[in-house]
């Protein structure tokens, strides 16, 4: 089975992240990046197919944020081709806009299964997985948490998940997109070592592709960080003097008279 | 000579040439096939400080200290039955040179030789008194770790023959000069030197008291001196193949001990496909297993085991042998890597029981031979990581250290945090030169328990004005647990990062409060596997000491003055990286009793103490359930302080040891009975009235 992942960078949430001046967008100059965990597990995913079913495994990404230690890192953990789609923009691009790069870069390697984390924490105009589905005309299931070797040759055991915990045994006709909620096991680790002898054993393939300009249907007017609410008070003192303030707050906002 | 007799046609002396011929031969070949198993591994060099490994040859293995320093009965009884060896080497040799040559030249015998003879006499009797009391203490004492297996007896018993054997060959041989005196023959033995031979002459009178002839003795001791010769070619080609192996190999492992410097690693060896089995130790590593001589000292004093983990030094050890000798068959006879054989790491000794190590030393420190579990660990744990079989949280820690540089999952720009704090500013050792370069280290930066302790350090220091930095955001963690988990490649990482910063500061001297850290710099950093290069030049040369050595001096120099005498009792914890891997004792309890505080010590003190079970990388995995009635090593420690009789104070110079214990206090309920405190915070206790007073009077002195 020839097994497509995308592994998309995000910013890391363990720094703060900071608003552009014009107020509408991230600060992306400012931010560390990190790929997407659900990507990760959609890698480990496509990685645990290879080793019970012998598949060979691209991973595909957008030359963004610190995308060369990703997929270096991809490769030491077992995918066969490490793939880098070139972005100039600070910026990632607009969800159409990626599923379009995606896709261009995805007929080309003929995978008859796609793997991606089927959300991100900066997904404005909403999930790519099915978006890029959608582009690339493929059956898509989504919230998956677990992909196995079908019965039938051509085909997938997914295992969706519902709220509720409830979980649906599906089985798909391949080729299709698959959105990964979790794979069957915790992403491995990779040793350094390893991911240093794939720096200079492993190429990346640069894929050639046009920029496709999208509009955005999404405008952002203001971006902020939550501001945070006004401050409890804590009311201290006997059964009187609280009941006392109480009263004298709710006088204050007007609630009592 | 007994030799000079005659069996089935042929003389005595070609008997015993060529049963002695043939043991030796199979003696030789069993040691030539250890020695080619032995340089299957991988390189190791120790050809460094050869008069220090002479020294410490000369007194660990000829004079036993590290036996003599250790547990009872056998703190004596071993030396004995050692130096007896010694001595019975010389007496067989002239045996069998003088049984062999009899027909045609005499070769005097022991029991001839003034003194030497006294003294071989003397120690038949005290070899049979020791092994009488290491028996006695094996199998009705029973320390827990040793073994009662069949080669023990065995061994035990070919020993006690050798002594029995040889004393009555020496009655017999008395008996038979005396004999021929009478007779007017001429005598050439133990009569013409009339050398003191005290039990021979005791028990031959003993003997005669019991009614045997003079003649009856002397042939009994012809036939116990056959015996005698019989056991010891026996031995001899036994001894290769029993634990007793130890014999022959310890005296090579002290020589080739870990020297000068105790926990520096040897480099990654390689792994996977490409790699045969043996290649995967060194051959150091291997030498340990044929070293080993199943004491169980290690697993008496291992913290893991104690708390009920399921890990054995001894038997990771043991299992090492076991491979060795297997795959080593194979190695030499040339044949593949065995298939179907369980695997080493992982299968035959668990990856759990190999996670359990805290990496204390308590059991190298222990070994009488010297033996390296840890590095044997260590190298197992590489293969577990290289084949990516680690815990979900250890996996996050070194997840974390690889992208943010600590084990916290915090972010670096908040790494100097603690800092920005304090009521005045600390050098920024990247933009401005110092004397003194602060390495922080993880807990000591992010744990906000610790971050206390490291602010009120620097106070301490701020006061005392010591001109120090540090390296803000840019430092990352030294890498030292990062190593002994086995990630060795993240640990170069890390070094690496840290030499690159180190590169752009001008800095004469380093400290750092952390005991991990500063064993890292001092070792990891400065030394390499092979021992020929430095692997972080900005610190070559530097001196690089603990926080507690800092503070001595600066008590000691008097730029800290103790305004308030302080009155607490306390218990001071050897940190395991400050103590046992680098010799650091007496700095912390100088510092301890310049204060006037009174130190009580735990009963397991320096060199033995015990670990609070952090250290190897266990501070990021989690602990497995205690059971069976056993706590974690952190609260067995507690308890022990809690069992001084009116000490207050468990006194700390490690910010691991400072969380570990206080989550042990708090789980054996011992908030109001006991108080985990830094040694920084004792010290800003007391000096911190008059350094304020110098430092304004300072000040005044200036405007």
């Amino acid at each position: 089975m020839n097994i497509a992942v995308v592994l998309r960078q995000v910013p890391d949430l363990i720094e703060t992240l900071e608003i552009a001046d014009d107020g509408t967008r991230l600060d992306y100059g400012a931010a560390r990046f990190i790929v997407n965990e659900w990507d990760n597990h959609a890698l480990e995913q496509a990685l645990l197919l290879k080793e019970s079913e012998g598949s060979s495994v691209t991973v595909v990404a957008l030359d963004f944020g610190e995308v060369d230690n990703t997929l270096y890192e991809a490769s030491a953990k077992g995918a066969d081709t490490i793939v880098k789609i070139p972005w100039d923009s600070e910026e990632p691009p607009a969800l159409r806009q990626a599923a379009a790069l995606y896709a261009e870069v995805l007929r080309g390697i003929g995978a008859e299964l796609i793997l991606v984390g089927c959300q991100s924490h900066d997904e404005l105009e909403g999930p790519l997985a099915p978006q890029l589905a959608f582009t690339l005309n493929l059956p898509y299931v989504g919230v998956v948490r677990g992909v196995q070797p079908g019965d039938q040759p051509g085909s997938i055991r997914v295992f969706k998940e519902f709220p509720g915990a409830v979980v649906a045994r599906m089985s798909v006709r391949l080729p299709a997109l698959i959105g990964v909620l979790a794979a069957e096991k915790a992403p491995r680790y990779v040793p350094v070592s390893r991911i240093r002898a794939a720096m200079k054993s492993t190429p990346i393939r640069e894929s050639q592709v046009d920029v496709p300009q999208a509009a955005a249907p999404v405008n952002v007017l203001r971006l902020y960080v939550p501001e945070a609410p006004e401050r409890a008070e804590m009311l201290d003192g006997s059964a009187e003097e609280v009941a006392e303030r109480i009263c004298q707050i709710l006088a204050e906002k007007g609630l009592l008279r | 000579m007994p030799t000079q007799i005659t069996i089935l046609g042929l003389p005595g002396a070609v008997w015993l040439a060529l049963a002695a011929a043939i043991c030796v031969a199979l003696f030789v070949h069993r040691m030539i096939f250890l020695v080619r198993v032995l340089i299957r591994g991988s390189p190791e060099y120790r050809l460094n400080d050869i008069p220090l490994r002479i020294g410490v040859f000369l007194r660990e293995v000829l004079g036993q200290e590290r036996l003599l320093k250790g547990e009872s009965i056998i703190n004596w009884a071993h030396p004995l039955i050692f130096w007896g060896f010694c001595l019975f080497v010389i007496a067989s040799a002239l045996m069998f040179v003088g049984g062999i040559l009899a027909p045609w030249v005499h070769v005097p015998q022991v029991e001839s030789i003034p003194v030497l003879g006294t003294l071989v006499d003397l120690f038949a009797v005290l070899v049979l008194v020791a092994l009488a009391a290491s028996s006695f203490r094996r199998y009705v004492l029973r320390p827990p770790g040793l073994q009662r297996t069949m080669d023990a007896t065995l061994v035990v018993m070919l020993i006690a023959g050798l002594m029995i054997t040889f004393l009555l060959a020496e009655i017999g041989g008395m008996f038979k000069e005396q004999l021929a005196a009478e007779a007017g023959q001429a005598t050439e033995g133990w009569l013409a030197t009339q050398t003191w031979l005290p039990a021979a002459s005791l028990l031959g009178k003993l003997m005669l008291a019991a009614g045997i002839s003079r003649e009856a003795a002397v042939s009994v001791g012809v036939a116990a001196w056959w015996g005698h010769a019989a056991i010891l070619l026996f031995f001899l080609v036994y001894l290769p193949y029993s634990k007793h192996m130890h014999l022959l190999w310890a005296p090579v492992a002290v020589l080739f001990a870990e020297l000068p410097r105790r926990g520096t690693l040897p480099p990654a060896t390689a792994l996977g496909e490409e790699s045969t089995p043996l290649r995967q130790f060194t051959w150091r590593q291997l030498l340990s297993a044929y070293a080993c001589a199943e004491c169980g000292r290690c697993d008496r004093v291992c913290p893991a085991l104690q708390s009920g983990a399921d890990l054995s030094p001894r038997e990771i050890i043991a299992h090492l042998k076991h491979f060795v000798l297997e795959e080593g068959k194979r190695a030499v006879k040339g044949q593949p890597r065995s298939e179907g054989r369980k695997r080493l790491v992982g299968e035959e000794i668990p990856a759990e029981t190999l996670w359990a190590c805290a990496t204390c030393y308590a059991c190298m420190e222990q070994c009488p031979v010297r033996n390296e579990h840890v590095p044997i660990v260590v190298q197992m744990r590489r293969q577990l990581i290289n084949e990516g079989s680690i815990d979900a949280s250890l996996q996050e820690a070194l997840t974390s250290l690889q992208r943010y540089g600590n084990s916290l999952g915090q972010s670096p720009r908040k790494r100097a945090e603690w800092a920005k704090r304090l009521e005045f500013p600390i050098k920024d050792a990247r933009k401005e030169p110092v004397d003194w370069l602060w390495f922080v280290g993880d807990y000591a930066s992010y744990d906000p328990r610790c971050q206390a302790v490291t602010q009120t350090t620097a106070r301490v220091l701020h006061l005392a004005r010591v001109d120090f930095g540090i390296l803000m955001d840019k430092e990352q963690n030294a890498g030292n647990d990062v190593r002994r988990t086995g990630e060795e490649g993240l640990f170069e990482l890390l070094r690496e990062k840290n030499a690159q910063v180190f590169e752009g500061v001008s800095f004469q001297q380093v400290f750092t409060t952390d005991p991990h850290t500063y064993h890292s710099l001092k070792n990891d950093y400065t030394v390499s596997g092979n021992q020929q290069e430095v692997p972080c030049r900005p610190l070559q040369g530097k001196r690089i000491v603990h926080y507690s050595e800092l503070l001595e001096e600066l008590l000691r120099e008097g730029k800290l003055t103790v305004r308030r005498r302080l009155d607490h009792v306390v218990t001071f914890h050897d940190p395991c990286y400050l103590g046992r891997y680098n010799g650091v004792y007496e700095a912390p309890r100088s510092v301890l009793r310049a204060l006037g505080v009174t130190v009580v010590e735990m009963p397991r003190n320096r060199e033995n103490s015990f670990c609070c079970g952090a250290g190897g990388g266990r501070i990021w995995m989690k602990d497995a359930p205690a059971g069976g009635g056993h706590e974690r090593p952190a609260e067995s420690r507690v308890r022990e302080a809690m069992s001084l009789p009116g000490v207050q104070y468990l006194v700390v110079a490690c910010p691991k040891d400072l969380a570990m214990f206080q989550d042990a206090i708090k789980t054996v309920g011992a908030e109001d009975r006991l108080k985990v405190v830094d040694l920084a915070e004792l010290v800003w206790e007391a000096v911190a009235e008059s350094c304020q007073m110098k430092a304004e009077q300072q000040e005044l002195a200036h405007t």
